[in-house]
Formats: C-alpha cells, sequence, structure tokens
C-alpha cells in the first residue's frame, strides 16, 4: 500500500481570471486531509483535477500511487466522488439511479444503498429534482459511501446540511477510517466539520497551497495573539503569519505560540487558534490584504 | 462499456418509450394517404424516427449537465464516446429492426417491400449512419444548444448562398454541380452493379463513423466540465 | 463543549480470544487548553498509573479510539506514543496494544518526577512574570481545587 493516497506535483490549471500555479500536495493514506480556503480559490478545481472533469495543463497527479490519467477507470473506480453541486438527471429518482451506477464498481452494495438511503431518510421513488438541496447532497454521499471506496473525495459535502446530519456524516466517515487503507480528503467552508476530525489541513489561496499541515500542529503551536497595537514589533516578523487590526487592537496569527509568549511578556493573551481564525486571518487579514 | 449503455437505457427509459412507440406508430401514419408511399420514403420515416431515439439521450444528459457525472464514473473519457456511438448504433440500428420487422405483420406495410426493398435498406442504413457521424461530434463539443445552432446555422448559410446565387445568376452553376454529382453516383452505380455499391455505401459509412469517433474522442479529451 | 464517555463502546470492543477487555475511560473537553492528545494520554495514564487498568490489558485500536471519541488518527496515535516512551504500554505488532508490565512502585516514582519536572517549569514561568512564590502556591491550590 502506498504512503500517500493522492500526489499532486506541479500542476497547472488556467481559467480566464484565475490560475492554479504549480501546485503541490501530498494526502496520506489512512487519514482525513481537510481543504480550506475562501471560495474561488481552486478547492473545486483541484478536486476536478483529481477526477479529470478538468484537464491539466501541467504537472502529474498520482492516486494509489497510480497516474489519473493512464489509470482513469481504475483510479475512479476506488474513489467515492462528491462533488458540491450533484448533479443527477433529473428525471429519476435514486432508486433508479442506484441500478444504473451500482454495475460499474465492483464494491458496490445494493443492500448498503437501500440502508444508507434509510439512514438519510432519502425518499426511494422521488425524482432527484424534486429533492430540497440538502437531499439531494445525501443522495450523493450515500452513492458515494455504497461502494466501498478507498479514497473519499468530497467537495464542499456539508453545504446545506444541518448540523445534525453533518454530525452523523462525520460518524459515519469516522467509521471508515477505521480501516486503515481508506482515505478521506474533503474541502468545505464550515470548518468546524474539520477542527477535531481532520488529521491534516491544507489551506489553499488564489490558486496556490499555502501550507499543508498536521491538524495538531495548528491547535498546538500556533497562536492567536491579542493586544493592543505595538505587541506586533515585539513579534518575529517571520512567525506571523496573518494580521487584523480592529478597533480595540490587534490578532496576530503565529506560527510559534510558545516563543511569541516569551517575547510579548505578560499583558498579551494567547489563544489557541481555530481553523477560522487561521482561515480568516491567513486570507482576510491586513497583510494578506495589502500585499494585494 | 456495457455499464453505460445500460446506464443510458435505465436513466432514459422513459423518453426511450416515448420515442420508440412513436417510430411504431410510423407504418400505420404513412398508411392514412390512399396512394401508398414507395418503401424507401417508409424505410427513412422509420429510420429517422429511430434516430432520434440516441440523439434523445444525449439531449438529455447534456440539458441537465449529467455530463460531469457520467465522467466521474469508473470510466475513461475515451470509453465514454465510444459509447455514445456504439449505443447509437445499437438503439437506433436495433429499434429500426424491430420496427421494420413488426411492419411486416401487416399485410399493407409488406406490399409495400415488393418494389426496391434493397435500396430503400441501404437508404436507412445511410441516413443512420450520417446522422450518427454528424451528431455526435457536434454534441460533443457544443452540446444539444451546440447542434441546433449548428443545423439553423447550416440553412441559414445554404439559403444566403441560395439567394447570392439567384443574385448573380449563378443558380445554373450549383444546379449544374448538383447535377453532376448525381450524375457520377449514377454511372458509379451502373458500372460496380447494385452489390458493389451497396458495398462501397457501407465502407463509406463506416469510414465516417470512423473518422467521426476519433474526432469525437479527441475532442473530449480536453474538454472540461 | 463535547463531552465523549467511551466507557460503554469500548468494552464492546476486543475479540473473545484476546485478553480481557480493558475499562478505558477518556472524556474530552473541547475548551480545555491542553491539546487533546494530552488529554487522552492523560486520563489513560492516570488509569494506568492507578491500577485500573490492569497489566496486560488491551487497550482500543488507534483507529477504533479515535472513531469512538471522534478525533483524528493522529491525535489518538500522538497519545499512545507518548504512553508508549513514558513505559506504560507496548505495542504489538498486528496484535494491538496492551498496558506494559510495569513495577507499581517504580511508576509512582517516575510519576512524581515528572510532577517535579513540571513544577519547575510552572516555577521558571512564573518567575519570567514577576509572580512572588505565594502567587504562585495560591494558584496552585486554586487550581487544584477546581480539578
Amino acid at each position: 500500500m502506498e504512503d500517500n493516497v493522492l500526489e499532486i506535483r506541479g500542476v497547472h490549471k488556467s481559467y480566464p481570471g484565475f490560475t492554479m500555479r504549480d501546485v503541490d500536495l501530498v494526502v496520506p493514506t489512512g487519514h482525513v486531509t481537510g481543504l480550506i480556503g475562501p471560495n474561488g480559490a481552486g478547492k473545486t478545481t483541484l478536486v476536478k483535477l483529481v477526477m479529470n472533469l478538468i484537464t491539466r495543463e501541467a504537472g502529474e497527479i498520482d492516486v494509489f500511487g497510480l497516474d489519473n490519467l493512464l489509470h482513469e477507470a481504475e483510479v475512479k473506480a476506488r474513489i467515492g466522488f462528491v462533488y458540491d453541486e450533484p448533479n443527477f438527471p433529473h428525471d429519476v429518482n435514486a432508486r433508479d439511479l442506484g441500478r444504473a451506477i451500482g454495475p460499474f464498481y465492483r464494491g458496490w452494495s445494493g443492500e448498503r444503498y437501500r440502508r444508507l438511503l434509510g439512514e438519510f431518510g432519502i425518499p426511494v421513488r422521488k425524482r432527484f429534482k424534486a429533492l430540497s438541496k440538502g437531499m439531494q447532497m445525501k443522495l450523493a454521499l450515500a452513492i458515494a459511501l455504497a461502494h466501498d471506496a478507498d479514497l473519499l473525495l468530497m467537495d464542499e459535502p456539508t453545504a446545506g446540511l444541518d448540523l445534525e446530519f453533518r454530525r452523523d456524516l462525520l460518524e459515519h466517515l469516522a467509521a471508515i477510517l477505521e480501516d486503515e487503507r481508506k482515505s478521506v480528503l474533503f474541502s468545505t467552508h464550515v470548518t468546524s466539520d474539520l477542527e477535531r476530525f481532520a488529521d491534516f489541513i491544507t489551506l489553499i489561496r488564489d490558486g496556490e497551497i499555502v501550507f499543508s499541515l498536521p491538524t495538531s500542529d495548528l491547535r498546538d503551536a500556533w497562536g492567536v495573539v491579542k493586544g493592543a497595537a505595538d505587541v506586533l514589533a515585539r513579534l518575529d516578523a517571520p512567525d506571523v503569519r496573518g494580521v487584523r487590526t480592529g478597533p480595540h487592537g490587534v490578532e496576530a496569527l503565529v506560527a510559534n505560540a510558545s516563543l511569541a509568549r516569551t517575547k510579548c511578556g505578560p499583558g498579551v493573551v494567547i489563544d489557541r487558534p481555530s481553523l477560522d481564525d487561521v482561515l480568516v486571518l491567513m486570507t482576510r487579514g491586513d497583510s494578506y490584504v495589502e500585499s494585494h | 462499456m456495457w455499464n453505460l449503455i445500460r446506464k443510458d437505457l435505465i436513466l432514459g427509459r422513459w423518453t426511450l418509450i416515448v420515442n420508440g412507440s412513436m417510430a411504431l406508430l410510423a407504418p400505420f401514419i404513412l398508411l392514412i394517404p390512399d396512394e401508398p408511399p414507395p418503401v424507401i420514403l417508409y424505410v427513412l420515416y422509420v429510420g429517422l424516427m429511430c434516430t432520434m431515439l440516441p440523439v434523445s439521450l444525449i439531449a438529455k444528459e447534456d440539458k441537465f449537465s449529467a455530463t460531469a457525472f457520467t465522467c466521474s464514473l469508473p470510466v475513461t473519457r475515451d470509453d465514454i464516446v465510444t459509447s455514445r456511438y456504439l449505443g447509437g448504433w445499437f438503439i437506433a440500428g436495433g429499434w429500426m429492426a424491430a420496427v421494420l420487422a413488426l411492419g411486416l405483420l401487416a399485410p399493407a406495410v409488406r406490399d409495400l417491400w415488393s418494389n426496391g426493398a434493397g435500396g430503400a435498406l441501404l437508404g436507412g442504413l445511410t441516413m443512420l449512419g450520417l446522422t450518427i457521424a454528424i451528431v455526435i461530434p457536434f454534441t460533443i463539443r457544443f452540446g444539444m444548444n451546440g447542434l441546433l445552432f449548428g443545423l439553423v446555422g447550416l440553412q441559414v448559410l445554404g439559403m444566403v448562398l441560395f439567394i447570392g446565387a439567384l443574385a448573380t445568376g449563378g443558380l445554373d452553376g450549383i444546379e449544374r454541380a448538383v447535377k453532376s454529382v448525381i450524375d457520377a453516383v449514377g454511372s458509379y452505380h451502373e458500372r460496380v452493379g447494385p452489390a458493389g455499391f451497396a458495398v462501397t455505401v457501407i465502407f463509406g459509412v463506416a469510414l465516417l463513423n470512423w473518422v467521426s469517433w476519433k474526432a469525437s474522442r479527441r475532442i473530449f479529451r480536453t474538454r472540461d466540465l | 463543549m463535547y463531552i465523549y464517555d467511551i466507557y460503554s463502546m469500548s468494552t464492546m470492543t476486543g475479540d473473545l480470544d484476546t485478553p480481557e477487555t480493558p475499562r478505558m475511560r477518556v472524556i474530552l473537553s473541547n475548551s480545555s487548553s491542553e491539546p487533546i492528545y494530552e488529554q487522552i494520554a492523560r486520563q489513560i495514564r492516570a488509569q494506568i498509573i492507578g491500577g485500573e487498568l490492569e497489566e496486560g490489558s488491551l487497550l482500543s485500536s488507534i483507529r477504533s479510539l479515535a472513531r469512538d471519541l471522534q478525533v483524528s488518527v493522529i491525535t489518538t496515535k500522538r497519545a499512545y506514543e507518548e504512553l508508549e516512551r513514558e513505559g506504560l504500554i507496548d505495542t504489538v505488532g498486528g496484535k494491538g496494544t496492551f498496558v506494559a508490565a510495569q513495577n507499581p512502585q517504580f511508576l509512582r516514582e517516575k510519576r512524581m518526577s515528572l510532577v517535579e519536572e513540571k513544577l519547575a517549569d510552572a516555577v521558571s514561568e512564573a518567575r519570567l512574570v514577576g509572580l512572588s512564590l505565594d502567587d504562585l502556591s495560591e494558584m496552585l491550590r486554586l487550581l487544584a481545587e477546581e480539578e
């Protein structure tokens, strides 16, 4: 078994008004990797590139150690894919979809599919178009989970879903992860879904990977320094990842909280950063805005 | 490959049933007038209704932008293109054969075949082959709307040429050109005989489909969904 | 704040032919400043030292513990790695993770030296911010009462 379920090297892709340049990303097998970033940063582009829904201009993508174009069918057979806007033919129902899709996958289990439909509360005979947005997403998830995929590749799978169902979904994913050969890569803007659950976090911004780190590093080593404006002067510049100035002081995201603590001394609050802090400070903070 | 065609059959079965039944009615519609039509007209009519079956499937997928979904299944892009051609031939050709065979049950339809059966079959086959070879690359590149625009565009172009020809007095030239093509085909027919002509036409249709298939694969490989 | 208690769940894991299933109890707090892996390690450690988890008993696997606690695999892995480094547990390839054979007296001493070490850290940190010994002991007393 490969150490990395997914390896992306030097991938380029450009659209009018958007460029993804030289993207490198490694997703380790047996873990959950969360892809976060603002809208339009390239999350969907990255996921679509892996599925060959769009063609890359340069670079290499290996899934399960296999090139995703040379071994296209083989690779996709082991991926459970959820796209942020599920688009099945509008006039078909869940039952027919299962019958049409099942034979494509060796690991497909009709029984598991029916169980998931029941569990998710999806009406079996209702046409796709007549389902609510949330139900459409649940149907896409049921299909992705029904064929025992080795990699679950999901683009905003929790969009439009209530908190309760998001919890259920995480439980399903956690159960899958009990098998160390299974991996999950999902993009989301609901960072709380990933907070405790993701092993690795990848932040993407303007078509570039900003970092890819174990979540525990972010939580335990990084910090949000909060204080008066002059606190910035006391921090190590290379350590500061993002700054936001508010009416009552500044917040600075630092990559070494304990160093910052000794540098700043008393009178300064250093909090454990939430993923939301990281996302906001690194993509919407002052320094980022200034440099653009 | 078979899975892709199977998927289309399951997901598009209502479209197929509606369009397929309409093709079944073809013999009866043609028998309404007192004068029975020539058999080639009958075959072309059935053929036209049957080629609508695969075309309507492609149109449906395009309308729901479900191509991305198809592409996410464990198949290659080439598989998807090939399934369009094979599925097209399988569905349209199969249903055409079935409708023509069923038509034989009616004595009035059976009578139609007494004259020019071979030419009619060849004509039906040619139409089927030409439609598949032209429609599929178009829909793959431009989608269903692209195809419609393309057809309308061709018509407009034809009209412009026609009016242009009228204005410049070149109409005779067009007529001569068309006539010379017909004459050339006719003399070729005479030279090689009916069997040789049929072989040539079948070979031509097959070649056209092969070229169209190759081109479609190339086009589809780089399409972003 | 989410609190997970896997007391009941962990009693269900484990095969019949493995040693007696441990009664492992882990409660996590999201609002605590203590890293989650540390919370897990601390609680299991306390149960080993306190004798609740007996020598040789099989612990939940890294992955099933992660599932039960709804935390990432890396988190539980780190907790186990830390306990392994301390010699409290042993991982036998293919069989699972067991509570290591230890002399209880030795364990206690080891823990005490760890406490000492952490207190030393606290003292030096306190000095850095100018806390007096009284302040520090007051702080310690408050913390102890809080627990």
